[in-house]
């Protein structure tokens, strides 16, 4: 993989509410990266992963995924670029109830992508603890093995990029260790990670931790620990309802 | 890219193309099955609903087929002419009645089942919209619910064309009062055909397969984080290219509905009209219902209380759902009821323009013509009273070549010739009556195309021929439907050797007011006549007889209503059953099950009433033009029939079954939610 997987540059998006969204946005992720991003409640977290991820259209400025920009693409190549480079992991598991697990792994190449073998797909859920749970379906499992599930098809799809919003938000310590376990496999293997999270512990696990405030980049912390995290996210939310006053 | 540090072995460039495609095939089809195993409990009401359209299409249109093939025809080759001929007609009367009642089924059926997918389709939209997000093109969407909805949709189209097909000789018997069967002396036995319950199911799958293509689409235009979040299709404002079709349609009613057009005959016109209405008010319907549950609904909440109050807001907010709900009223109120004024409007109007304007004063009819000498005898002692008396014999002859009866029409020459101005009779177009006689016969321009010198042939009832020859070209009396005059003879040119002999006596009396005294003179004659009617008896007869012709209209009433309740039943559970959630709160915070489930009671109701209050807008408008066409043709406008009866009726059985079902929907979720202990 030599292009840069994530690249935005004075990426900027206005809801039509006037509600806050991202302002001026300039970030890089590169390869085997894995980067937070925190700030208070309405700073645009999970704006900035819809418009990094090209589920939202940037109003000004650009998004490069895998070296291509994805703010000119018209839809049927962002359903290409999601096929083929993107993998999705969100809070409420992502999952298609429909769909057993090993459908759910297998989703995006049974929908044209790149190639997934069965034994591959098996052997993702065999590595997510997941043994045995090939053909049950999501509303059978627990919270915590219904991310474990989407983590998987992380990990078979072998995408460019997971964009992951508050992927341990909903589960016990546990099964938040198991995520995170993952995403570091996944970071391993030269891709990238691009996560939105409240949880201090959570962003210490990064490399690198972006905080917004009012829809902009504040600061960029790297190495910090989670108390230093937590220490700091405070700031930035006091600081926020400065603004705000 | 190796995944080997996670274990999970490379894809590499394992087999070839042929095996990669195939595999995926096998695999998108595994997908298939797994939205119908998990969407299966879904499917009940929409097979219901599909299963109960194809049956009443598959028997209708067997119908047609078996009046079209004439199943069951005697054999008429021991009948004259005239007796094949009417042994005909009930044939074509299934035909056209049939035909009718299919379009009328088919009508129905394609809103209604249109209706019905785009709801399931929209309950879908987060499973489609996470399907988006993780690559799948629109296209394999489409195709996804296609394979999917084909299952379900193809297995109660089937039963439905079976069951339709094998009921067809009961409904047969239904039609065949209606057809005037009896009225010959036959008994109407359908035959099944296979062939057209194929045909059925065809038509049908691809009306139900272009439904879900049309409620897909929709949804895959929506972008995935859209549909992901579910704010809605339900809830989305109603679009420009909405509201720009709806204005433009009302524009284009207005039009063919109120401008005067030459080329439109009233039929046409009030058909067209009718088509374009219930089009306009299926797209306008979101936005016309949102309006209707608005107004009414203040009924609601000032004297429902709390539950009149949520009963409002929620059918205010849940847009689609109300409108799902409304549909089935509208629909069935617009199509039927609007069908029914234009044919009876039709078929009144028909006898109307025939029968305007009328110069005689009294008609009295005669079937023995005995009793027809006699009273032309009579009537001589009458000389003073009356201005004009002109007696026509008719009967039905053939001529060879033609599936038509004609009326052969006798005249006393004295009459004819004279050319009295108050008599009545035909106005000439070319050449003479004067010429009319022995082998001469006068002929009506109207259902012929004779010319002066033209031989024809008529049959009588004994199939022998009767050459003549053309020596003039009429129009026949106007006002009298009964003297269709198709060829007009002098008595003893031409042997009275035809098939139902009537006798038409016109009467102009010096007087109108001497028309009672007339009257009552020729009853004291002591003529057996079979009746003697005034002006306005004879027009409301022939009005009346009109109107009895649509006895067949109660079978579309009956068959659209039954559609339109599944489908009615089918809306409220469906939109009522993604309310258990909020209802399972309310009850959590204290409001009585009681409560909620009148609430549901009363929004279904207040949907239906928006939709009634639609339909009365849309029928008004049909009744509305039918009375402006009616002036401009020069008849009375209150010759337009209304159909406030069946309209009352038929609104007020969709209320009833509204609240009952939803009464029953929301206590029984409530019943499982509660036992649950938890909501989905």
């Amino acid at each position: 993989m030599n292009e840069i997987p994530l690249s935005m540059s004075t990426a900027t998006y206005h809801y039509v509410s006037g509600g806050p969204g991202i302002d001026d946005i300039n970030v890089q992720c590169e390869p085997g990266s894995w980067t937070a991003v925190m700030g208070p409640s309405g700073a645009g977290k999970s704006t900035l992963l819809y418009c990094a991820s090209g589920l939202l259209p940037v109003s000004d400025g650009s998004v490069y995924i895998a070296g291509r920009d994805i703010s000119k693409m018209r839809e049927k190549q962002l359903t290409q670029m999601r096929r083929d480079h993107i993998g999705f992991v969100f809070q409420d598991y992502n999952l298609v109830e429909a769909f057993t697990c090993l459908q759910n792994v297998m989703l995006t190449y049974l929908f044209g992508g790149p190639k997934i073998l069965k034994d591959q797909a098996l052997r993702a859920l065999q590595v997510m603890g997941l043994d045995g749970f090939a053909d049950t379906y999501p509303a059978d499992m627990s919270g915590g093995q219904r991310q474990r599930v989407s983590i998987a098809r992380a990990l078979a799809a072998e995408p460019d990029i997971v964009f992951a919003d508050e992927p341990t938000g909903a589960l016990d310590t546990h099964s938040s260790q198991m995520v995170l376990d993952a995403f570091d496999r996944i970071i391993q293997e030269g891709r990238t990670v691009l996560m939105v999270t409240h949880d201090p512990n959570v962003a210490a696990r990064a490399h690198r931790t972006l905080f917004l405030v009012d829809g902009r980049v504040h600061s960029v912390c790297e190495g910090y620990s989670s108390e230093q995290l937590a220490s700091h996210l405070a700031n930035m939310t006091n600081m926020g309802q400065e603004l705000g006053q | 890219m190796s995944n080997s540090s996670a274990g999970v072995p490379h894809s590499g460039q394992h087999g070839n193309a042929t095996k990669h495609v195939a595999l995926q095939n096998t695999t998108f089809f595994s997908l298939v099955r797994s939205l119908l195993a998990a969407h299966h409990s879904s499917y009940f009401v929409m097979f219901l609903a599909t299963f109960a359209a194809s049956l009443v299409t598959s028997s209708v249109l067997q119908l047609y087929y078996a009046g079209k093939k004439r199943d069951g025809a005697p054999n008429v080759q021991s009948m004259n002419r005239y007796h094949q001929l009417l042994a005909d007609v009930p044939y074509q009367n299934v035909t056209m009645t049939s035909l009718v009642a299919s379009v009328c089924s088919l009508l129905v059926s394609v809103f209604l089942v249109l209706a019905s997918v785009k709801f399931l389709v929209q309950e879908r939209q987060r499973e489609y919209g996470l399907m988006r997000i993780n690559g799948a093109a629109r296209t394999r969407i489409i195709l996804l619910a296609l394979c999917e909805f084909a299952v379900p949709l193809a297995l109660s189209n089937m039963f439905g064309c079976i069951c339709g097909s094998l009921l067809t000789p009961v409904v047969g018997k239904i039609f065949e009062g209606a057809a005037e069967f009896h009225d010959v002396g036959i008994a109407f036995h359908p035959c099944v055909r296979f062939s057209v319950g194929l045909y059925t199911f065809l038509l049908m799958m691809i009306t139900c397969l272009t439904g879900v293509w049309l409620a897909v689409r929709k949804i895959g235009l929506l972008p995935p984080l859209v549909l992901l979040r579910q704010e809605s299709v339900k809830r989305q404002k109603n679009g420009a290219g909405r509201k720009i079709t709806s204005l433009f349609l009302l524009v284009v009613i207005a039009v063919v509905g109120f401008v005067p057009f030459e080329a439109l005959t009233l039929d046409l016109r009030s058909m067209l009209l009718t088509v374009l209405v219930i089009v306009c008010v299926y797209v306008s319907a979101p936005i016309l219902v949102y309006g209707a549950v608005s107004v009414l609904g203040l009924i609601l909440e000032h004297f429902g209380k709390g539950a009149g109050l949520l009963a409002r807001q929620r059918a205010r907010s849940g847009k689609a759902g109300s409108a799902a709900i409304a549909l089935p009223a509208m629909m069935l109120l617009t199509i039927v009821v609007s069908f029914l004024a234009v044919f009876s409007a039709g078929s009144v109007g028909g006898s109307l323009l025939m029968l305007d304007p009328l110069k005689a004063d009294l008609v009295v009819t005669s079937e023995i013509p005995e009793q027809t000498v006699k009273l032309s005898q009579s009537l001589k002692g009458l000389d003073k009273e009356l201005r004009a008396v002109n007696t026509y014999e008719t009967q039905d002859w053939t001529i060879p070549d033609s599936d038509d009866i004609f009326q052969v029409a006798w005249s006393d020459s004295q009459e004819l010739f004279d050319g009295n101005k108050s008599a009545i009779t035909p106005k000439v177009i070319k050449g003479s009556l004067k010429n009319v006689g022995p082998g001469r016969i006068a002929v009506n321009q109207d259902r012929l195309t004779y010319d002066i010198g033209d031989k024809v042939s008529l049959v009588d009832k004994y199939d022998n021929k009767h050459q003549v020859e053309v020596v003039a070209i009429i129009d026949a009396p106007k006002g009298l439907p009964s003297l269709g005059m198709d060829f007009l003879t002098v008595n003893d040119s031409l042997p009275k050797v035809g098939e139902n002999y009537v006798a038409i006596t016109t009467i102009v009396a010096d007087s109108s007011s001497k028309v009672n005294s007339i009257s009552q003179q020729i009853r004291d004659l002591n003529v057996k006549v079979a009746r003697i009617e005034s002006r306005q008896a004879y027009i409301d007869r022939f009005v009346t007889r009109g109107v009895e012709g649509q006895k067949a209209n109660l079978i579309m009433i009956v068959g659209g209503a039954t559609l339109a309740l599944i489908f009615l039943m089918q809306s409220i559970a469906i939109s009522l059953g993604e309310r258990s959630q909020q209802n399972y709160r309310l009850y959590q915070i204290g409001v009585s099950p009681r409560s909620i489930a009148w609430s549901g009671g009363l929004e279904s109701v207040l949907d239906v009433a928006g939709g009634t209050l639609i339909a009365l807008a849309s029928v008004s408008i049909v009744e509305l033009s039918l009375a402006v066409a009616f002036t401009r043709e020069g008849l009375s406008y209150m010759y337009v029939p209304i159909q406030i009866g069946k309209f009352s009726l038929l609104a007020a059985v969709l209320m009833v079954i509204a609240f009952a079902t939803a009464i029953f929907c929301t206590h029984w979720n409530m019943q499982r939610t509660m036992q649950s202990g938890s909501t989905k």
